[in-house]
């Protein structure tokens, strides 16, 4: 206590100098409302600045929980979309006490846990498996497009592969003129793709929108897969081949929907009788 | 000790009576501004008690804000100005000031020597300046500007003060 009355009666000019001080910038602050506004907002920066430090753990965190719940949520919205449907009568005169529409698709959502887009044949890991549904042959999208088809399956994990693989064919249509064609994966750029198989009398703009054409048991259709990029083939050829930008960034998907074709089973046995496969 | 006391008020009023009335008013250009009432600071007797100085400090600036119609601003700077002052004798080789018998009076070259006097100067006016502008300034937009003014203004001071210690105590100034 001495020690403190001491330092005190030593340094008294110290705590003159910071009452005087506070006071004139207080007197300044008081009489001029322009530079007390441009203090305030000064500080009400600096005070931002330290709550978007401390803070940014608490917001990644809830960030985190609002993102998982927008996940579920657009999974159960994907469900509800009309392609995740298909119609069970085409008689006009018949009368249906049910709906003429019945659930085709669900969609369960999946975090990726690895992914490759460099090599030749690319895969991608995800973090759900057999005990919540997934059997091989399920297609898997992105918020943006398509990302591949379930290759093998764990209890908890499954192995896809990707849009980005030697053996990856797809079966896309032209959004405007509904032309369907084959898209594959050359192997050069991982955002390239090539669409083959569509008849040269097609008009075709650079441009154009590529999605799913549904003709397949695998995705849904009106999946969006991307842009024309160029023209490939010359004059005279009977099919086109053309480039095709994806729309989805291979490098960096996180969050995935895994497709569940509820009649797959059915459909496939209807094929087997018809001879088909 | 009375003389130190007349001269010293004679010195403040001549002072702020100058920055009030001649300099204030006066247009420069590029935004700067004359300030030359840190030099009455600048001057106190080197014995002056801590407490009297940084309340020196405090009145002189204040009455510069009365004059002038800024309230607060003037005071804040010269106050700091003079609690820097004594900061400064407390830590540089002047730290005995208080208790050495030779060194007396006002910290003119005569006592400090040429490069202790200019190297005081520098620092006690310069710090007064960035505080100044800075306190005007209210934050740090546009700090460039803020210390080209800071600049300026500290380069009128520090030679309006060269020259009026050159020009005024010639008899002190011989070392």
């Amino acid at each position: 206590m001495k020690t403190i009355f001491d330092w005190f009666k030593r340094n008294l000019y110290v705590v003159l100098f910071l009452v005087l001080e506070v006071f004139s910038i207080g007197l300044y602050l008081r009489y001029h409302q322009q530079e007390e506004a441009r203090f305030l907002d000064f500080c009400t920066g600096v005070r931002g600045r330290f709550a978007s430090v401390f803070g940014d753990r608490k917001s990644r965190e809830s960030l985190r929980r609002e993102n998982a719940r927008l996940q579920e949520e657009n999974a159960w919205l994907r469900a509800c979309m009309e392609n995740s449907y298909f119609r069970t009568s085409h008689v006009v005169d018949s009368v249906s006490g049910d709906s003429l529409y019945r659930q085709m698709y669900v969609y369960a959502e999946a975090h990726v846990l690895d992914a490759t887009t460099r090599m030749p044949d690319n895969y991608l890991l995800l973090d759900i498996g057999a005990k919540e549904g997934i059997e091989p042959g399920m297609a898997v999208l992105s918020p943006k497009g398509i990302v591949g088809v379930v290759d093998k399956v764990s209890p908890y994990f499954s192995s896809v592969i990707s849009v980005l693989h030697s053996q990856s064919l797809v079966s896309v249509s032209l959004a405007s003129s509904g032309y369907s064609g084959s898209l594959s994966w050359p192997g050069v750029k991982p955002d390239e793709g090539l669409l083959s198989d569509v008849p040269s009398h097609v008009k075709v703009r650079i441009g154009e929108r590529v999605v799913t054409s549904g003709l397949s048991l695998v995705y849904p259709g009106g999946i969006p897969v991307g842009f024309v990029s160029e023209v490939v083939s010359g004059e005279g050829e009977d099919f086109y081949q053309l480039k095709l930008r994806f729309s989805e960034d291979y490098a960096c998907i996180d969050k995935v929907y895994v497709v569940k074709n509820l009649y797959k089973e059915e459909l496939e046995s209807c094929k087997r009788t018809s001879g088909r496969i | 000790m009375q003389t130190y006391f007349w001269k010293n008020l004679i010195r403040f009023a001549f002072l702020i009576l100058l920055q009030a009335l001649v300099l204030e008013p006066m247009p420069l250009p590029g935004g700067l501004h004359a300030i030359v009432y840190p030099v009455a600071l600048l001057l106190l007797p080197l014995q002056a008690s801590p407490m009297l100085v940084v309340f020196a400090g405090f009145a002189c600036g204040l009455a510069v804000d009365i004059a002038c119609d800024i309230p607060g601003l003037n005071a804040a700077a010269a106050t700091f100005l003079a609690f820097c002052r004594v900061v400064y004798f407390k830590i540089t080789d002047y730290r005995d000031v208080f208790h050495d018998s030779e060194l007396t009076g006002t910290p003119l070259p005569s006592v400090l020597g040429w490069g202790g006097f200019l190297r005081y100067s520098v620092w006690m006016l310069s710090l007064f300046h960035i505080a100044y502008f800075l306190l005007a300034a209210c934050g740090f937009e546009n700090f460039l500007y803020t210390l080209w003014l800071a600049a300026g203004s500290f380069c009128l001071c520090f030679a309006a003060q060269v020259l009026a210690v050159s020009l005024f105590a010639k008899k002190a100034n011989t070392r």
